[in-house]
């Protein structure tokens, strides 16, 4: 027996909605593992999860439920993530993947709210254009650390809400061709991505508070903006600066390319 | 087979916006709301509305007893598009309460002969009736060849808030 | 989808099997079986074409894989369309519109 009592002024009928929605998590390691967690403790029981890596000792500074054993074993992180899941939901329903977000696209497609912890500007606009199509509500986080001109280290997060009509990455300035054409340029040189646990909390608990808004209408009336970042050097959290240049609706998907990719035979 | 209807909050708002204006004579407004259809692994046929169509004013025709009668005219209309769209099609007309919607007997009692017209003419799709509330909507699809509907179909409201809805049941 | 009709009709003799394929309000063209010399693996990709810009690149080809054996290419693009993923190696054509045709005859002949 479930006993959300002390979350239950969040909706009398979040606890319906939690095990009516599915939700699905790409990238299960800095972003994604937290993002798991606090689902599972809401009480969320619909799950795709994929990921295509094993873990490895470098993830467990900041994949939650990941243990030396996983690392020893190269237990696959859906697996360890499924695992997490099972431990605090009863009967959770749950299609993990060890794979390519591509690869359990016919699963993802049944998502109503996804969730995308990814590395590269491409895989976004991937993502993106896949949430669009089937009409799902996309949360994306993410966090960067570059240099500060101080000397020191600048380490940001944020998050992005992709709504169906509201804007797009592209609208709000988070992506664009440039972006994608040089990461493009310099594949296989990204390096090592630094990743900070701490900091990835902290977004995928204002990705998970924004799932949670979108199924409870807590927030009302008020705005939220759909593209917030963190700095960890303030501690600042709030929407950012590129929102007040954002054009709505959005005009870069339009609704006529809902659905499966068409396949036309040619002549 | 069960179906999940999922459009953006944006467009059932727009579509509740036309079936909400008066009519010269009829209570209510009718429309056509067309979805294309998505193979889903391990899940429901996924219905995703992608253009909506009202039914003209000159196609309503004075009858007792009903909120309003369309003529077979809107029909062909709305058949002529699934065969050209290869789209599925949702009959849609809304109840102006709050909460869930409840279709009428006199839906549940033409709705058939309806959605046997968008069989015949897109045998391969499913085809069905969509209810709006002010705030809430409920779905029926007849699967492709059935006589019957699904009854338990989610119908989702995807925006903020987001709406979760199947008939008798609102998450969210 | 809007694409010449006479370099469709190119494309289908060459490759009977070509399709249309629109996604996200673009048109690519969908070679599901392209045979590629035997020093290659594999030996048969599907290929998609793509006409208009993307990723910085006015046009492109993706391949379903990626392809060894054949001359050194930079791959530098994983993407998802369609509902599949797809590869892409680092190629900008001389000309600037070329054809359908064009595109694929170019890029294979980079490849293989």
């Amino acid at each position: 027996m479930d006993d959300h009592s002390r979350q239950s002024f969040l909706n009398p009928q979040l606890d319906r909605a939690m095990k009516a929605c599915k939700v699905g998590v790409i990238g299960l390691s800095g972003g994604g593992s937290h993002i798991v967690t606090q689902l599972a403790h809401y009480g969320f029981d619909r799950y795709v999860l994929c990921d295509p890596k094993t873990t490895e000792r470098k993830h467990l500074h900041r994949m939650l439920g990941a243990t030396i054993a996983d690392a020893e074993a190269s237990a696959p992180k859906v697996e360890v993530m499924e695992r997490l899941i099972r431990g605090l939901r009863p009967h959770p329903e749950i299609q993990a993947f060890k794979g390519e977000w591509i690869s359990c696209a016919a699963a993802l497609k049944d998502c109503d709210v996804l969730f995308a912890a990814v590395d590269t500007v491409g895989a976004r606009r991937d993502i993106e254009q896949f949430a669009r199509k089937y009409a799902i509500a996309l949360i994306d986080v993410g966090m960067d650390v570059s240099r500060a001109n101080d000397g020191g280290y600048r380490v940001a997060g944020r998050v992005f809400a992709s709504l169906p009509g509201g804007p797009c990455m592209q609208c709000a300035g988070f992506i664009n061709n440039d972006m994608l054409a040089k990461e493009a340029a310099a594949y296989g040189m990204a390096g090592i991505r630094p990743q900070v646990v701490s900091v990835n909390g902290v977004v995928a608990s204002a990705a998970v508070l924004y799932a949670i808004d979108l199924l409870t209408g807590k927030t009302g009336k008020v705005a939220l903006p759909c593209f917030i970042t963190f700095d960890a050097g303030s501690m600042t959290m709030g929407p950012h600066p590129y929102l007040s240049v954002v054009t709505s609706p959005c005009e870069c998907f339009s609704s006529s390319e809902i659905g499966d990719a068409r396949f036309v035979p040619i002549g | 087979m069960k179906f999940k209807v999922r459009a953006a909050s944006q467009f059932l708002d727009n579509v509740r916006r036309d079936l909400t204006r008066p009519h010269a004579f009829a209570f209510e407004r009718v429309g056509f709301v067309y979805a294309r259809e998505a193979v889903v692994d391990g899940g429901p046929s996924l219905l995703l509305p992608f253009a909506y169509a009202p039914v003209a004013d000159a196609h309503y025709m004075p009858k007792e007893g009903v909120g309003a009668c369309i003529s077979g005219d809107a029909i062909r209309e709305a058949m002529a598009f699934i065969l050209r769209e290869d789209a599925c099609v949702l009959h849609t007309h809304m109840h102006e309460n709050v909460g869930m919607p409840k279709f009428s007997r006199v839906d549940v009692r033409n709705y058939p002969g309806v959605v046997r017209a968008f069989q015949n003419t897109r045998p391969d799709r499913p085809h069905g009736a969509l209810l709006l509330s002010r705030d809430a909507a409920v779905a029926r699809v007849w699967p492709v060849g059935a006589a019957e509907p699904v009854m338990d179909s989610l119908v989702i409201s995807v925006g903020r808030p987001m709406g979760i809805f199947s008939e008798g049941a609102i998450y969210g | 989808m809007s694409l010449p009709k006479d370099q469709l009709v190119i494309i289908k003799s060459v490759w009977p099997d070509a399709q249309l394929v629109e996604e996200g309000g673009k048109p690519f063209v969908l070679l599901a079986s392209v045979r590629l010399p035997d020093r290659c693996t594999p030996k048969i990709v599907a290929c998609l074409i793509c006409p208009h810009e993307r990723d910085g690149y006015p046009c492109r080809l993706f391949l379903s894989e990626r392809v060894t054996g054949g001359k050194p290419v930079n791959w530098n693009t994983s993407t998802a369309i369609a509902e599949r993923s797809w590869q892409a190696f680092s190629l900008k054509l001389s000309n600037p519109t070329p054809t359908l045709y064009d595109i694929a005859h170019h890029f294979l002949g980079a490849l293989a």
